[in-house]
């Protein structure tokens, strides 16, 4: 909302600047900054007061005025407007002005007369499409004077942010009321005194609510015999600077009395009114009404309606109705002042999908006993903008009254919870400046007026005072006190360690969309049913991933895309599925993914590229959680629906992940080749590791090694195994230390080199014991794999 | 001046000589400088003969001492050059070293670290909730009733399920207090989403991180004191804080936090629009209400909650204008952090 500086001082006495209003607003908690009513370049466009106009020597049609813009000299302006004349006010676009489409005015030649500026239509200055004649200003405006000031009667106009709870602040008044609390004043308010005549309001009309609960109170005004017109200027400028159109001398009145009391009214055309009475009522089903912006709306039985004897004439609280609205040849009319229940306007204006001024109000709750106020201001306005005479009385349909609520509050609670020591006397005056019935000493018993609705607790009460205390007044405390407990370790501090990991191997962190289009859920580790979204951005963000899959593949993409094609990524991140077993119906599990592709290793001058592939993969998932979790990992070849060459992993007997290459020749995971590899991170991972330290052994290690002809077709796996098998209680560990495949060997051959690591824990051992084993290994190769021994060194 | 003197001076200027670490051509210099047939220490040495006679002898070993000197540092110096030069042969020690690259971590995740570990400082859990929560643990325990005006303050991505993608890390409050009493010192980093069109200043998520402490006698005073400790921390030990009174539903009172600008000093510039401050995180006291929804007594105890976007500190920290930067994980941009 928008309210204008000047508006404002008509309601409270203050010395402060623009500048200074909007931080003392901001601080009391109304966020408020300065704004911009009129276009930047309107800075250079000033009034000027033509002083003599002749026509051009050399052109028909183009004048040569001489022109007072309030600095002592006359300035030469060649215009070729029509209209323009001696002792015209008008807007002059001053040498140096730059124009939004981007024409500046310089000194300039027009047929050998030279002119210093620009006389400025209407669509000039873009306030209208008016480019028949120049804009001919006020006879009052004052040379010299820039165009943001003339419009705006040298007001400011400040966009306050409010927060939901502050109802009280959309109106001049209740800011002023803020406002005078903070600075220790009072406020002005206007009276609303009026001349009635004698005619009976109760008499013409009469008010019926069938549903009190949705509308607690209706109020209405008759003013007869009004002319409608434009509105005088100072009107416009006011409406102008909250940012609100003026349309005509009745409307105008019904905003300005909104933005005066915050209280949204309604004018009725008394003709169209039928019946002689308002039914507020909840419609049917399906009924319609069409309201003021043409729309034809269909309705429900939660929206509620204004209607006169025959049919809807108003959606309440939202929009009136196109039947009965004011139009410039209206001489009667019905005012409406009332008060609706925020939660049927809220729900109403969602059905019709309409927000307005008076919506938004109502929503956020209005003060149910300001209604014969804003009545009276509004009927009184119209009088003296458009004539006419106000019936006697308001016709006043208010059930059951509406009190002020009875709060009580503690002085030492609010100072407890504050941890300040403001005394009960300072309390007292604060309540009371902000409009509140204050008695008693220690306790308090607090009436809280019905234009603030938001206060309901003594917990709302103690804001209040921080808030106008000032909450940067609160003193620091020197010591506090923290929880005398220790908390867990959480699964938060495993995951930086993999992260570390990673960044310190290489890998770059990737941050991946968890919103994915509904037909993007890769097959990754089965079937996994994604959460779907009701109301979602767009389709390709209608689902909840349920792998990191796709995000990978937008990141891989878009790098490929700009020629990087050496990439190392990973992303920890959250999946879910759908499970109802859980109250969100979602199981969530914390995901890593790991992608490989090019060069692991750039060429460098001492050392060779290396190509990523899956050994690397499996490296890196060795170091991770054997290395650094000591968790055991294996794993297993399998077939996958979307990988090559694919490998489950296995912690322990539980599948924790697969790997394997991405085919450029596979649409579905977007023809990226690559090696990928994704991990459910099981949530207790490495929480549990206890190491415990093992005596260095002090013997010497010996290392033999064994090469072996083999098939082909024979797995590095099972070999490995048959060695460890066969190998006795002093081999240490097997390395594959060589792998060799080619001229030198017979077809259907591979030749495998494994160097073997041998140590007894308590004495130096002998060739013959190393021999010995050796030879188990070795037999045991021939005998299963049909091995034969290449070389032994 | 004297002779004696002159010895002297001799020897200092020999010293400097050494201390700019000659080279080999240099020490040849040096030696026949000094030493040489010619040299200036047998120059001097001819002079004994202006020495009064009882003196002569300690002249004389003066300048052989000096001699002495100036011998052993020069042979010295040129036997570990030569030597120096020989192991060298053939190796260019200029080349470039071996690269070994490391990877990076998300500028994301990095200033999470950084709020996290203050936090840690100041005695606080972490404590995590699912991305997925049910529209009790979002709103209506935290105060939000329904229908109310504030549900629109957080555009709300729904499930077809009924639940809700979490608009703040706030259900994991909830969930805290429920499973455990007071005291209650945890921050709640995590994931969350909003239903806003993407932008340079917005994405569908964002990640936030939340504080809370419940206990006894937790005052206003006590929050203000600890996010003053953490901006202090955080942004540098100048920086000004700035409560303004706003609105949340979970917490009454509630306050806006904002920082003096660390980037103009408060002056004004284009990050902090000309205001000197830069808005950074919601605060307040938990509302009562919310107390009442997790079965606390709010006459026994008192509590704070804060919440800060770490996008939004990681945009101010690092000078980055548009948050799709950090979705898009453009290599090129990941290396910078």
């Amino acid at each position: 909302m928008n309210i204008s500086y000047n508006w404002l001082k008509e309601y409270i006495d203050i010395d402060l600047t623009p500048i200074e209003l909007a931080e003392k607003l901001t601080d009391a908690g109304l966020e408020a900054v300065i704004v911009d009513q009129f276009p930047e370049f309107f800075k250079t466009i000033r009034v000027g007061h033509v002083i003599s106009r002749e026509k051009h020597p050399d052109a028909d049609k183009l004048s040569v005025c001489q022109v007072d813009l309030g600095d002592g000299d006359s300035h030469q302006i060649i215009c070729g407007a029509p209209n323009v004349a001696a002792g015209q006010n008008v807007a002059v676009a001053t040498i140096g002005t730059t124009f939004p489409e981007g024409m500046r005015i310089k000194k300039a030649k027009l047929r050998g007369v030279v002119s210093y500026g620009m006389i400025c239509s209407e669509s000039e200055l873009e306030l209208s499409d008016d480019h028949s004649g120049i804009m001919v200003l006020d006879e009052a405006a004052i040379p010299g004077v820039d165009m943001t000031s003339y419009l705006s009667g040298n007001d400011v106009s400040l966009e306050l942010d409010l927060t939901p709870d502050r109802s009280d602040a959309l109106g001049h008044i209740g800011v002023a009321r803020d406002l005078a609390a903070l600075l220790g004043k009072t406020i002005k308010k206007p009276e609303a005194v009026l001349a009635e005549s004698n005619e009976l309001t109760a008499d013409l009309i009469s008010v019926e609510i069938e549903d009190q609960a949705a509308c607690p109170r209706y109020a209405a005004r008759l003013v007869k015999n009004i002319t409608i017109s434009d509105s005088p200027v100072w009107l416009q400028q006011r409406l102008q600077a909250v940012g609100i159109r003026s349309i005509n001398n009745v409307v105008d009145a019904s905003n300005y009395i909104l933005m005066e009391t915050g209280h949204p009214l309604h004018t009725f055309d008394l003709r169209h009114v039928e019946g002689e009475k308002i039914i507020v009522r909840m419609a049917k089903e399906k009924e319609q009404i069409t309201t003021l912006d043409g729309k034809k709306r269909e309705l429900d039985d939660k929206v509620l309606l204004i209607c006169d004897g025959q049919k809807p004439v108003a959606v309440a609280g939202i929009m009136g109705g196109e039947n009965s609205e004011v139009k410039d040849d209206t001489t009667d009319l019905l005012l409406e002042s009332a008060y609706f229940d925020p939660v049927v306007v809220r729900r109403g204006a969602r059905k019709l999908q309409l927000a307005t001024d008076a919506s938004h109000r109502f929503e956020r709750g209005t003060d149910p006993n300001g209604i014969p106020y804003a009545l009276d201001r509004l009927a009184g306005l119209i009088v003296k903008l458009a004539g006419g005479e106000i019936t006697r009385g308001q016709v006043d349909a208010y059930p059951q009254k509406i009190n002020p609520v009875k709060v009580d509050f503690r002085v030492e609670r609010c100072n407890k919870v504050l941890g300040t020591m403001i005394s009960a006397k300072e309390m007292y005056s604060i309540l009371t400046g902000l409009g509140m019935d204050v008695s008693g000493d220690t306790t308090f018993s607090v009436t809280v007026p019905t234009f603030r609705p938001d206060i309901t607790r003594e917990i709302d009460l103690v804001e209040e005072i921080g808030r106008i205390y000032g909450y940067d007044n609160i003193p620091i405390p020197q010591h506090f006190s923290i929880a005398n407990k220790m908390s867990p370790v959480t699964p938060d501090i495993m995951r930086e360690r993999i992260i570390d990991h990673l960044a310190a191997t290489g890998f770059n962190q990737i941050y991946g969309n968890s919103l994915v289009s509904v037909d993007e859920h890769p097959t990754v580790f089965g079937d996994e049913e994604p959460l779907i979204l009701a109301n979602p951005l767009s389709r390709d963000m209608a689902s909840m991933r349920t792998s990191l899959m796709v995000g990978l593949l937008k990141a891989v993409e878009y790098n490929q895309n700009r020629r990087q094609a050496d990439l190392k990524l990973f992303e920890v991140g959250q999946v879910s599925t759908t499970d109802s077993s859980i109250d969100t119906g979602a199981r969530e599990c914390s995901h890593l993914v790991l992608f490989l592709a090019g060069e692991l290793q750039v060429k460098q001058w001492s050392q060779q590229s290396v190509a990523a592939d899956i050994y690397h993969m499996k490296g890196i998932l060795f170091s991770l959680f054997n290395d650094l979790f000591k968790e055991q990992i294996s794993f297993e070849s399998a077939d996958h629906p979307l990988l090559v060459n694919a490998l489950e992993i296995f912690l322990g007997q539980q599948r924790i992940g697969v790997l394997g290459d991405m085919n450029e020749k596979n649409a579905d995971t977007k023809n990226i080749s690559g090696v990928y590899c994704e991990v459910n991170l099981p949530p207790d991972i490495g929480l549990k590791q206890a190491i415990k330290y093992e005596k260095v052994a002090v013997f010497p290690t010996v290392e033999r090694d064994l090469s072996i002809l083999i098939d082909t077709g024979v797995l590095y796996s099972d070999l490995e195994k048959s060695i460890r098998n066969n190998a006795g209680k002093y081999l240490v560990y097997s390395r594959l230390y060589d792998i060799y495949e080619g001229k030198s060997i017979a077809s259907g051959k591979k030749s495998l080199t494994f160097r073997l690591v041998f140590q007894n824990q308590k004495r130096t051992l002998t060739e013959k014991e190393i021999d010995k084993d050796f030879k188990r290994i070795l037999k045991g190769l021939e005998g299963a794999y049909n091995a034969t021994l290449r070389e032994a060194i | 001046m004297s002779l004696f003197k002159k010895v002297d001076e001799l020897r200092s200027e020999f010293k400097q000589a050494l201390a700019s670490s000659p080279a080999l051509s240099d020490l040849e210099l040096l030696k026949q400088y000094y030493l040489g047939r010619k040299g200036i220490l047998n120059d001097l040495f001819k002079q004994i003969r202006d020495i009064e006679p009882a003196r002569k002898g300690e002249f004389g070993n003066l300048v052989n001492k000096l001699k002495q000197d100036v011998q052993e540092s020069i042979d010295t110096l040129m036997v570990g050059q030569k030597s120096g030069a020989g192991d060298s042969a053939g190796i260019d020690v200029s080349l470039p070293g071996v690269l070994y690259q490391r990877g990076n971590i998300h500028p994301l995740e990095q200033t999470l670290r950084d709020i996290k570990s203050i936090f840690h400082r100041l005695g606080f859990a972490v404590a995590e909730g699912p991305e997925i929560e049910t529209q009790w643990r979002n709103f209506d325990a935290l105060n939000f009733p329904p229908e109310h005006p504030a549900r629109d303050m957080q555009d709300t991505f729904f499930l077809q399920n009924g639940s809700v993608l979490r608009t703040h890390t706030s259900p994991v409050q909830i969930r805290l207090m429920l499973e455990d009493q007071p005291p209650i010192r945890s921050i709640m980093p995590g994931r969350v989403y909003r239903n806003e069109a993407i932008d340079a200043g917005h994405y569908c998520l964002f990640h936030q991180v939340e504080g809370l402490y419940v206990d006894e006698h937790v005052t206003h005073g006590e929050l203000k004191a600890t996010l003053e400790l953490f901006c202090r921390e955080y942004f540098g030990e100048n920086v000004k804080l700035r409560f303004r009174p706003s609105f949340f539903p979970f917490t009454e009172p509630s306050n806006e936090v904002d920082v003096s600008c660390f980037l103009c000093n408060g002056k004004g510039c284009r990050v902090c629009k000309q205001t000197g401050w830069l808005e950074i995180m919601g605060c307040g006291m938990v509302d009562p209400n919310v107390f009442s929804s997790v079965g606390y007594d709010s006459e026994k105890y008192t509590g704070y909650a804060f919440g800060m976007g770490v996008e939004r500190i990681a945009m101010l920290k690092y000078g980055i204008n548009d948050i799709r930067l950090f979705f898009e994980n453009d290599v090129r941009f990941l290396r910078q952090f």
